[in-house]
């Protein structure tokens, strides 16, 4: 993102790698953002993820804000802007 | 987007009596295939494991490293059942695939372990093998919910791309995403996923580069298209998908299954850490949730 936005917090849910793999990966790339990990799946199947990469935003609400497969972060930045208009 | 016509149908070889579901594979119980295989290609391993008899000719030699043999699941599914390690020319180990219809196991050699990977994957791997190495390799048939062709291929003018949803025939009522190119002379070449939504290039492996040899000519490697497989409209006539600038949405075939406006599903998260993030948590907060893998 281009503007920081200490409200809105960013999990990574992943799919299907070792925890030693995400832990080198996130070292590497010197990431500190939180990383969700599924046993089974659990998480992408109540989403019904069918594609990677795939974001969901959720609202304060508990509501789909917006959602994308692939990395679209114009859709992204105009859906955030729409929750600060609304704050 | 309209809804279209199908284009496109892999025919169903007839259905055989109503079969039971595949065994449970145990990966900790396959059997080693002692002997290493030298000048084999992987392919080559792969439908000697699956059949024990049939034999693919005219495909690049691989030497297989070691190789699994397992059941094949006495099953209609479409299925990926097998794995290989095998050594490219830069003497790069590749690990390939077992799975039983319903998960995949995509095994180390190194300690023996296995990881399971969902029921969609083992379709992704499955269709790629399908058309790889055609319906011998597996038993079921898929039709096609709604095909879209790709914008013109600029490295390969004479490719043309379909996306297509597939239903499996008697799998999970699931539509799979699943990309196919063929070349001027209707012969598949490569196949993929739309993986980065619609608006960007999908994910392409052509079979040249699954052979791992990325400087061939794909069309060296170009496939027929499976005796099943019938092409009832040029794919020139599938209505062109849009590449402008729509974002993938639920409607797209690709998208979740969450809808916008309705909540999201409310799960605990379990933290890389161990740690939990339980739905009351995360309630008043806008939350991202990034699905991705990194392997």
């Amino acid at each position: 993102m281009r503007e920081e936005r200490d409200d809105v917090l960013f999990v990574c849910v992943n799919i299907g790698d070792s925890k030693e793999v995400i832990t080198d990966y996130w070292k590497e790339g010197g990431f500190t953002m939180p990383v969700a990990v599924q046993e089974e799946d659990e998480v992408s199947k109540a989403f019904g993820v069918k594609a990677y990469p795939t974001n969901v935003l959720v609202g304060p609400d508990g509501k789909v804000l917006w959602q994308s497969v692939g990395w679209d972060e114009s859709g992204l930045e105009h859906a955030l802007g729409r929750t600060r208009a609304e704050d | 987007m309209t809804a279209l016509a199908l284009t496109l149908a892999l025919l169903a070889a007839p259905a055989a009596a109503q079969e039971p579901e595949p065994p449970a594979i145990d990966p900790a119980a396959l059997e080693v295939w002692e002997a290493t295989v030298e000048r084999y290609s992987a392919a080559v391993a792969l439908a000697f494991h699956s059949s024990g008899s049939a034999a693919l000719e005219g495909l690049p030699a691989f030497r297989v490293e070691e190789s699994f043999r397992g059941a094949r699941p006495a099953s209609g599914r479409l299925d990926t059942h097998i794995v290989a390690r095998y050594m490219d020319q830069e003497e790069e180990s590749h690990d390939v695939f077992l799975g039983d219809g319903r998960k995949v196991y995509l095994l180390d050699l190194e300690d023996r372990t296995a990881t399971e990977q969902g029921e969609s994957w083992s379709q992704t791997h499955a269709l790629s093998f399908y058309f790889f190495l055609g319906p011998a390799w597996t038993g079921d048939a898929y039709t096609v919910e709604e095909a879209r062709a790709l914008p013109a291929d600029s490295e390969h003018p004479g490719w043309r791309g379909v996306s297509l949803r597939l239903l499996p025939a008697d799998g999970p009522p699931d539509a799979m995403p699943f990309t196919l190119w063929v070349d001027a002379e209707g012969r598949a070449v490569a196949f993929g996923l739309p993986m980065f939504g619609p608006d960007e290039e999908p994910m392409r492996f052509t079979f040249s580069e699954e052979l791992w040899r990325d400087e061939a000519d794909p069309a060296e490697f170009a496939q027929p298209l499976p005796a099943d497989v019938e092409v009832t409209a040029p794919m020139a006539e599938i209505e062109p998908m849009d590449d402008g600038d729509d974002v993938a949405t639920e409607d797209d075939g690709f998208g979740p299954s969450t809808k916008v406006g309705e909540p999201a599903p409310e799960v605990t998260l379990t933290m890389l850490d161990g740690s939990e993030l339980a739905p009351a948590d995360l309630r008043g907060k806008t939350v991202l949730l990034n699905f991705w893998f990194y392997h």
